[in-house]
């Protein structure tokens, strides 16, 4: 290995030279090494008191079989071995074995290769001049380690801190190197002049020690082991490995319990997230979100005044639309994004803790020497999934069938001429056109380039980390748009006083986002009969193939030229202070501000406006949107740590205060002199405002938490919050909350270690806790008008806003959850399996009215129950792990279920056509569909008795299958092999959706072209055509009136509910990194050329472009990514 | 290297730090009222709207916005038209406008009737009614604006009342605006929400200005755009007359119409204008109009949904009809309400003839769009007379109307049946395609003259226009009256349905 990796380099020898050299080289190193090898394990049980360094090796090789690979003359230099390890993994083993050993090893290939350690730099002048440094280390939670090693690298110096997580040591000079090691957490190594006395050390657990990984809920850290919350952390290297531009995507499949529905594959598009189910009727669903520190709102900032393919921008009652607020943030600056579940963990968050919360952490400096990391990386994206639509001569012959059918004789030019309007089979259009609108219409490639790089270093006491990053993603479309761009910096800075008491950590992330997207999804325009003209005149200008001065094609492209514009910038900054004013008692506040602006144009130039004749030439007009949310947030708190005999006692007590404010104005200007200055609002002969709106949002919170933990072994966890939000009336301001968490860990007891060695950790939790939903817009409850630009004699107007109801407060939730945490074989296999029941009543609707009260609703707390429950699973696994393959497996597991349980007066509520008690809010009421009757060739319903019908609203009427996720998950597989990495995810759905024939019109049913004809997937070629004939689609028809009703009826029937189930290669992250004699020439690390895939192949029955997105608009991207990363 | 001075100095380091954090902390904590916050800029509350002069006309100026805005005029002009016998339907995408053209609407599947109204008439009645009782309840505004505020908000909740019992018959009354007792309202008979309306109208007339105000609500202006006096009179005169028929021909209601029609007709304020000038903005015919909004292209609804550039529009709302052919062949010889009000345009070799009282397919800000006009206010006094037997009277008044159309004195015979007869043909061709007349016009001869003109006898056989527009007309005529929607009455289950749907 060493020789083949040596003699590449010199590529530019002659091959006689070489194998001459390679002889030698041999010969040499045989006569020097000693070679052994032997069989088994990869984990280590030592017992050893001063052993000599050969004794030990010779044990590590014969309980792992793995060789070394030294020279015999430097073992006269090792130092005696002290070492007691039960089962530590071989890594960890050689780590601390060769701590204080003048070697260096590296595993390579079942060979554990020694070599000399550099001596260390002695100053030029040749004296050394001793420095001591002292110091504390501690955990991500903020208690201090003893036991910690802390060596003088590549010296016998060494020392361990004692209780309080103090040490002290002695090194040669300034540039000496310690290194802090200790078993099951990630080694840190620093230079002495990078550690002022007195100063902090904080050591992060090994990635794949999931006891011990810390987990952050906002207020408060805590181990894992010790935690009784339902939390699930997606890391950075998940993310990152996802080609996505909004990180929420790479969440998909990944966290159980977490319902992520993309509402498009567009660039920037948003996407609707639900914890653990639907948990209101009415209101907002959206999980609260926090980025360091900071709530950011899920509500897109998208204004409704500027239309595109995302949509209009959201709120909170239509689950959204526009453009996702959190595209905006860099995936690669995230370190991990944290989804909390139960009450235990969100409890705390009281009125807005119903929906779970997701945490998003990002990258912080670590100390160390100053590194520079790039990424760079380019790639593709395609729709990966075409449907097979009719062709022109298929078309042709379901018209004629449906004409045929209806004993309606075939238009002709001469009815064309009397005004038929079914230009697409009356031969106004040349019927031996065909063209695939799917390719002309979304067929094209996307493009995507991303650039990261970023700086990071620090001594003990002060880190530091710039990023920054750019990143551009284009579309599908014909024409040009740019696409989604962004640029995003974030920089983290954290210190320490010298003396350990205070801290400060101050980050912030700038993004800017320009986003370039056509006026609407082309998507939507796959239906054009096969036939459709020609979208451009051969100058280039949009056809309307004209007949008798009309058009006869609504051209797709007609928007072409109706651009769409929206530039956001966003601005997220924490401030974090703390002072330690007794040992154990912290005093910490956390200031966060949060700058969101969106600013949108929707240019309509006169060239594309609507087609002959009724296109006035004074329609161009613009509409210029800006909306601007801020919010800052303060957070003080107290926490105090005491371990009392066996037992560790944490108290935390807090506020919260807290104010979002938004404020949003549209304005138009039209009728431009001319198409150039329609960026110019002030160039339009009419000018005004579309809309204005300002809100404000204030909210308050005192939490307290004590948890108490005993002996590792027994822990208890208690949370109260007592909450206002202004979004509430008089006196339904305060709410309180609560919750109990509990936990054993059962493998600490001696009977389960003496029965079940094996038994690495068993772990029970339960917990049981209250959590609101207040999730509304402002100042619902107070009778307003809106002021309304439209003018009457000069005067502007004031509208109602709605019917009010001053009394209205907010949902309740509980949350009930029971989990079990086992780890075997020292965590190798670990397993969560969590229930949950969810009940959330006081239900906030917009109460049905009927509209002669002037509204359609009310806002009211209706008495009705929801309930989610489901079992989820995670499982991990390692299934190979030796020095050069390894392979782990990861899978998640999620069986959601949702009932309506209780509604008071629920005949009258204006719900019992929508929902059915004791059913899921995810069934439809639907008429019972029974296939196309053979004798009549319509489509056949029965009555809910059974009998055949002609079905009635609403006596007719029976909920469905849920139409929703049956279950889901998502298998990860990652493999590596020496330099090269594989990671495969497999995400899997079982669900039920609409079919095909809720979105496609009426086969057969012509009308002006693309009014009414339109296209048809293949599956309906099958259609009813004689008596006696089973078929899926019943007979062909354009004006027949029972056909219709029939088709009608099947709309609003189970027929239109189909399996939608699919499991999708969602991602494949291949990775290969550089030898280490090129990073070394190239002074790189860490240097790997990757390619990513992400939705690469869906396996489904289901007839559509996509079953994640159904319906007609642009599915999620294939997009395939060629990157190289590197630091140095 | 632990020496106790440099711990010392570093303590002191740090204790600037504690100090802010804690008073940071602390200073946080007092403001006690921090929930407590202020209305929104962007939205009124509503007792500060009733509170202002100027802040009460914009919510009640609000309605004509939001009716010109939802096309009303049109709205009703196009649906009615086609669901009678005016006009011809060339739109085939929506729905709602087939079903409506072949009278087979359905009371589950009707998406643009799925409310009542469009969706919009019950929200301007809760709009007047909010007007009525928030200045009711606040003092700020001045007792000169509240009076006519108040007097618009009964004569817009009289309107729209007016429309709705004739196109869905007994319909729930709405006088408030407490939705806790609205939610369940059962349907009022027709003749008592005539009664009300009525009533309102008598109110309203008590409370208005002689003269038609400004924003100031007060000063006097040129402009017919706001309900005064002489609106609510028009208003009256109509809703006397529809009782009258719908109250077992009531001779005091049709008294009543005739005065004050006659209190209208005598006012200097009023004249008939020629047929070119009736529609134009102020016109000397015009009682009441809705002005033009500040964001459309064009100065009525009608002038730009009805005029054809090229053959009628086969899928969308507008310039979709045509003048049906029973429409085009009513016209006597000679009328010039023929040449002057309806337009034509050739494709090929079709001819398209479309309603053409509004000329302006775009914006020229030269014609408004009319809501009540002299016009019918002689037709109206006309028929209320010859329901009294007043034929001279009656003939007097039919003949000013004929002769502005340069049609000769009605020359048929003189009995009360056939004058009725000739009132009803020249509705007809003065009034079509103005706010559905047509169709309440042939619903109320069902009533008066059962055997005559009706619409059962215009639509069922033997004239069959409904066939001929492709749909069937029940021998029991249950399709005179809209189906009250089905989703408000899965709401309010106290609304019942209209037989036979």
């Amino acid at each position: 290995m060493q020789l083949k990796t040596l003699c590449k380099k010199r590529k530019l020898l002659n091959p006689q030279t070489l194998r001459i050299m390679k002889i030698t080289a041999f010969m040499i190193c045989a006569f020097f090494i000693h070679v052994s090898a032997a069989t088994l394990a990869q984990t280590v049980t030592l017992s050893e008191h001063k052993a000599s360094l050969e004794k030990v090796i010779n044990e590590i090789k014969q309980q792992t079989g793995y060789s070394f690979f030294y020279n015999q003359d430097w073992l006269q230099q090792a130092k005696p071995v002290d070492l007691v390890v039960k089962d530590e993994s071989l890594d960890a083993v050689l780590k601390a074995c060769f701590a204080d050993q003048p070697f260096d090893f590296a595993i390579v290939n079942k060979t554990i290769v020694l070599k000399l350690k550099k001596v260390p730099t002695i100053n030029p002048n040749g004296n050394a001049v001793p420095i001591t440094v002292t110091g504390k280390v501690f955990d991500g939670t903020g208690q201090p380690m003893p036991n910690v090693n802390v060596r003088e690298k590549g010296t016998q110096n060494g020392t361990t801190t004692d209780g309080k997580g103090t040490y002290s040591l002695t090194v040669t000079d300034n540039n000496s190197i310690v290194t802090f090691t200790f078993i099951g957490y990630e080694p840190q190594e620093l230079q002495a002049k990078n550690i002022p006395n007195g100063s902090t050390i904080t050591l992060k657990p090994a990635e794949n020690n999931l006891k011990e990984v810390v987990i952050s809920k906002g207020y408060y850290n805590e181990k894992r082991l010790l935690s009784t919350s339902d939390v699930s952390v997606v890391d950075s290297k998940t993310i990152s490995e996802q080609p996505v531009s909004d990180p929420i995507q790479a969440l998909i499949g990944r966290v159980p319990g977490l319902d992520i529905q993309q509402t498009s594959g567009l660039p920037g598009a948003y996407a609707t997230i639900h914890i653990r189910g639907l948990n209101s009727i009415a209101n907002g669903n959206d999980p609260y979100y926090i980025v360091d520190g900071v709530p950011v709102s899920s509500v897109s900032l998208s204004s409704p005044y500027a239309q595109s393919a995302l949509g209009y921008g959201g709120g909170i009652q239509n689950g959204g639309g526009g453009l996702s607020p959190f595209n905006i943030l860099n995936p690669d600056d995230i370190e991990n994004i944290e989804v909390l579940k139960d009450a235990d963990a969100t409890s705390i968050y009281g009125t807005k803790g119903a929906n779970g919360v997701i945490i998003i952490t990002t990258k912080k400096g670590k100390a160390g020497e100053t590194k520079v990391n790039f990424d760079l990386s380019q790639g593709i994206g395609q729709v990966s999934h075409f449907m097979d639509l009719l062709n022109t001569s298929q078309y042709l012959q379901m018209m004629h069938r449906a004409y045929a059918n209806d004993g309606v004789p075939f238009p002709t030019l001469s009815d064309a001429a009397q005004g038929d309007p079914n230009f697409d089979i009356n031969g106004v259009w040349d019927t031996t056109r065909y063209t695939n609108w799917q390719k002309v219409l979304i067929g094209n490639t996307a493009h995507y380039t991303n650039a990261q790089g970023s700086i990071s270093g620090g001594n003990a006491n002060t880190q530091f980390l710039i990023s920054g990053g750019y990143s551009r993603s284009t579309t599908v479309f014909p024409d040009n748009y740019d696409g989604d761009k962004k640029a995003s910096l974030n920089f983290s800075l954290t210190h320490t006083s010298a003396n350990q008491k205070f801290h400060v950590l101050f980050s912030g992330g700038y993004g800017y986002e320009t986003n370039d997207v056509p006026y609407a999804d082309l998507t939507s325009q796959i239906t054009l009969p096969p036939d459709a003209p020609s979208l451009f005149h051969p100058d280039g200008t949009l056809n309307w193939q004209n007949y008798n001065g009309s058009y006869t094609f609504f051209n797709p492209l007609s928007y072409v030229n109706t651009n769409y514009y929206s530039s956001a910038n966003n601005l997220i900054s924490n401030l974090t202070l703390s002072y330690q004013l007794l040992p154990g008692l912290m005093l910490q506040s956390s200031f966060g501000y949060n700058h969101v602006e969106n600013n949108q144009v929707q240019l309509k130039p006169a060239t594309t406006t609507e087609p002959p004749p009724y296109n006035p030439p004074s329609r161009d007009g613009s509409n210029y949107s800006n909306g601007i949310s801020q919010g800052w947030i303060i957070e003080p708190q107290l926490s105090y740590q005491k371990k009392i005999g066996k037992g560790q006692l944490n108290v935390l007590l807090g506020g919260t205060v807290q104010q979002t404010s938004y404020s949003s104005l549209a304005q138009y200007s039209n009728d431009f002199a001319n198409d150039a200055l329609i960026t110019d609002p002030l160039a339009g002969s009419q000018q005004g405002f579309l809309g204005y709106s300002n809100s404000l949002t204030r909210y308050v919170a005192l939490v307290a938490r004590v948890g108490y933990s005993w002996d590792d072994k027994y822990i208890l966890n208690l949370t109260a919050n007592r909450d206002g939000s202004s979004n509430f009336g008089p006196g339904k301001q305060y709410g309180n909350f609560g919750s109990v968490g509990t936990g054993w860990i059962f493998s600490k007891e001696k009977a389960v270690t003496d029965a079940a060695p094996w038994l690495s950790l068993g772990k029970l939790r339960a917990s049981y806790g209250t959590t609101g939903d207040g999730e509304l817009t402002p100042y619902q409850y107070l009778s307003t008008y809106s002021p309304n630009s439209l003018a009457y004699q000069r005067t502007t107007i004031l509208v109602p806003n709605g019917l009010t109801n001053p009394y209205f407060a907010w949902e309740v939730d509980k949350k009930l959850e029971g989990g079990l945490d086992l780890g075997f074989l020292k965590d190798r296999i670990s397993l969560s399996i969590d229930y949950y029941r969810n009940r959330t009543s006081n239900q906030l609707t917009g109460y049905t009215l009927p509209q002669i009260t002037g509204f359609s609703s009310v806002v009211e707390n209706l008495p009705a129950t929801i309930q989610n429950t489901g079992l989820e699973v995670e499982l991990h696994t390692i299934n190979f792990q030796t020095t050069d393959f390894n392979w782990s497996t990861s899978v998640t597991f999620t069986l959601p279920n949702n009932k309506l349980v209780s509604f008071y007066n629920f005949a009258t509520s204006g719900y019992q056509y929508s929902y059915t008690l004791g059913h899921s809010l995810y069934t439809q009421k639907l008429y019972q569909y029974t296939g196309v009757n053979p004798q009549t060739g319509v489509y056949n319903f029965v009555s809910t008795s059974g009998d055949p019908v002609n079905p009635n609203f609403p006596q007719d009427m029976v909920p469905s299958q849920p139409i929703t996720q049956k279950y889901y998950g998502g298998l990860q597989n990652s493999f590596s092999y020496k330099g090269i990495s594989l990671d495969v995810f497999i995400q899997f759905v079982k669900q039920l959706g609409y079919s095909y024939q809720e979105y496609f019109n009426v086969p057969g049913l012509d009308g002006a072209a693309n009014f009414g004809g339109s296209n048809e997937p293949t599956a309906i070629l099958g259609a009813w055509q004689t008596s006696g004939q089973i078929a899926s689609t019943q007979r062909y028809y354009g004006t027949d009136g029972n056909t219709a009703t029939a088709y009608q009826n099947f709309r609003s029937s189970t027929g239109v509910i189909s399996d939608a189930s699919f499991i999708k290669i969602k991602n494949v992250a291949l990775s290969y990194k550089l030898p280490v004699a090129w990073q070394q020439w190239a002074h790189m690390q860490n240097a790997k050329i990757y390619l990513n895939g992400q939705n690469l192949y869906t396996f489904t029955k289901y007839i559509g472009l996509d079953p994640e997105t159904p319906g007609l608009g642009l599915p999620p991207l294939r997009v395939i990514m060629l990157g190289i990363s590197a630091s140095f | 290297m632990k020496s106790n001075h440099k711990k010392t100095t570093e303590h002191h380091h740090t204790i600037p730090f504690f100090w802010t954090l804690v008073f940071l902390t602390l200073g946080l904590a007092s403001c006690k009222k921090f929930l407590d916050i202020p209305p929104p800029n962007s939205l009124p509350v509503t007792t500060s709207v009733f509170n202002n002069n100027g802040a009460a006309t914009s919510a009640e100026l609000a309605i004509y916005v939001q009716m010109f805005q939802n096309s009303e005029s049109y709205n009703m002009a196009d649906d009615m038209g086609i669901y009678a016998d005016e006009l011809q339907n060339f739109d085939n995408a929506y729905q709602s406008q087939v079903q409506l053209y072949r009278n087979s609407l359905l009371a589950k599947q009707n998406p643009n009737w799925g409310t009542y109204g469009n969706g919009g008439f019950y929200n301007y009645i809760y709009e007047a009614n909010a007007v009525i009782s928030g200045l009711q309840t606040t003092a700020g505004a001045s007792a000169a604006v509240k009076q006519q505020l108040t007097g618009e908000a009964y004569f817009m909740r009289a309107f729209w009342h007016f429309y709705l019992t004739n196109i869905y018959g007994d319909v729930p009354l709405v006088l408030t605006i407490n939705y806790t007792t609205n939610k369940s309202l059962a349907r009022t008979p027709r003749v008592q929400v005539l009664q009300q309306v009525v009533n309102d109208l008598n109110t309203a007339e008590g409370l208005l200005n002689v003269n038609y105000v400004d924003a100031t609500d007060t000063s006097t202006t040129a402009n017919r755009v706001r309900p005064n006096k002489a609106v609510a009179e028009a208003l009256l005169a109509r809703a006397e007359l529809y009782l009258a028929d719908y109250d077992k021909k009531n001779m005091a209601d049709y008294k009543a119409a005739e005065t004050a029609a006659t209190t209208v007709i005598t006012n200097s304020a009023y004249s008939l204008s020629p047929l070119s000038g009736v529609f134009l903005a102020n016109s000397s015919e015009a009682i009441w109009q809705l002005q033009t909004i500040s964001n459309v292209n064009y100065d009525t609804p009608e002038g730009y949904g009805f005029i054809l550039l090229a053959a009628p529009n086969t899928g969308g709302n507008y310039n979709c009809t045509t003048i049906s052919t029973q429409l085009m062949n009513a016209f006597e010889p000679n009328d010039q309400r023929k040449s002057s009000w309806i337009g034509s345009i050739t494709e090929g070799t079709t001819t398209f003839y479309f309603p053409y009282k509004y000329k302006n397919y775009t914006l020229l800000n030269t014609e408004y769009d009319m809501v009540l006009r002299l016009g019918e206010q002689y037709l109206i006094r006309a028929e209320a007379r010859a329901e009294q037997n007043n034929i001279a009277g009656a003939l007097q008044d039919l003949n000013i109307i004929r002769s502005r159309a340069g049609l000769p004195d009605y020359s048929g015979t003189q009995d009360q049946v056939s004058v009725l007869t000739a009132i009803l043909h020249e509705r007809q061709v003065e009034l079509f395609t103005e706010w559905g007349a047509r169709w309440f016009d042939l619903e109320r001869a069902v009533q008066n003259d059962p055997t005559g003109v009706n619409a059962n006898t215009v639509l069922g056989s033997p004239g069959n226009v409904c066939a001929a527009k492709g749909g069937t007309w029940n021998a029991d005529g249950y399709q005179l009256l809209l189906p009250v929607p089905q989703s408000e009455r899965t709401v309010d289950f106290n609304l019942t349905q209209n037989p036979g749907y």
